[in-house]
């Protein structure tokens, strides 16, 4: 790919990502004010975005850190919660063919919305994942220092009604991309399972499991429904004609 | 800037990193036709499973939440516009609380 096609790709990307960085706002903030409840200074606050960039970690260590919970379990915690992000690279690296080099620059910057993106596109390429990924990253770090600056002036009551934002922004990711009766299923049996497992384990671990039987749910069902589909009757071969 | 902090912020850092970075190291082995073909439900699964979880929180404000997503889906499924979904959601939810 030369250089201008690379660049019209990772503005594709950009563009795809900006309806869905509206959901980082809520985010970023909710963050920044618990991160100051919390006690961390505004430069603290800060490289934890930076260095770690993923939502759900940042906002239960800084849940974890006012309890005055023990390092270690704040680390155990955070592998748990982003143990599902396993299946993100293991998916898109079916999908995309990368160098060892891009590899370790996309999965620094890779996110829920930025993996969905890219995969519901046909064609999708690397030029395309980075560019979501880094209008994601500078959305969340900007919104972030936002925060540090001007969160204490936000009213309580509009923080509770920005919170609806995350729900909102996954239904009209998932809502486009659903198209077979067996992702029906697979999002169906996920949702369930999500249900039952989250009030008996860490947030991470259920995500991991709903996806992993929803899946298999949807995997099975395609499996089951080419299995029972009858074969088509074979073309009738036209009989040559010779030439007189 | 605290030390134990930075040391913590560093972990953590280092953790995400490496699970993100893992799943990429396993496609290199695990690329098999069943695998290919159960991935392919990994975003739509782990967005719903996550959908799940965002309903009920805070406690007592999962109706206008619940009616909200459902708001937004029907909008979006109609439009296929992720704005106007966005937009959809959000009003019926601020009218939801108010009412």
């Amino acid at each position: 790919m030369n250089a201008r096609a690379f660049r019209a790709e990772f503005l594709q990307g950009c563009r795809a990502m900006l309806p869905i960085c509206v959901a980082a706002i809520p985010a970023a903030l909710a963050f920044t004010i618990g991160a100051r409840e919390a006690g961390l200074s505004g430069g603290e606050t800060m490289l934890m975005s930076l260095a770690i960039f993923a939502a759900g970690v940042q906002l239960s260590a800084i849940g974890l850190l006012q309890a005055d919970t023990p390092g270690l379990l704040i680390v155990l915690t955070a592998a748990l919660l982003a143990s599902y992000s396993l299946l993100f690279g293991l998916s898109l690296g079916a999908k995309l063919s990368l160098s060892w080099r891009a590899r370790a620059v996309v999965a620094f910057f890779l996110t829920d919305a930025a993996y969905v993106i890219t995969v519901a596109r046909q064609g999708t390429t690397l030029a395309f994942l980075l560019g979501a990924e880094l209008a994601m990253y500078a959305t969340w770090n900007l919104c972030t220092l936002l925060g540090v600056a001007f969160g204490s002036r936000i009213p309580v009551s509009f923080q509770a009604e920005l919170g609806i934002v995350y729900p909102l922004m996954l239904v009209v990711i998932i809502v486009p991309i659903l198209r077979t009766r067996a992702e029906l299923v697979a999002v169906v049996v996920a949702g369930g399972i999500a249900l039952a497992v989250t009030p008996i384990a860490p947030a991470g671990v259920a995500v991991l499991a709903a996806s992993l039987v929803g899946s298999a749910a949807g995997g099975g069902w395609s499996a089951l429904l080419g299995a029972l589909r009858l074969p088509r009757p074979h073309a009738q071969p036209q009989p040559r004609r010779e030439p007189s | 800037m605290n030390g134990g902090t930075l040391g913590l912020i560093l972990a953590l850092a280092l953790v995400v990193y490496g699970l993100r970075y893992a799943g990429f190291a396993l496609a290199l082995v695990a690329r098999s036709p069943r695998v290919l073909d159960y991935s392919r439900f990994v975003p739509l699964t782990v967005f719903a499973a996550l959908l799940t979880r965002a309903i009920p929180s805070p406690p007592g404000e999962w109706l206008p939440r619940a009616l909200a997503i459902g708001c937004a889906g029907i909008a979006v499924h109609r439009t296929k516009q992720a704005w106007f979904g966005l937009i959809a959601g959000f009003v019926a939810y601020a009218l939801l609380r108010r009412w």
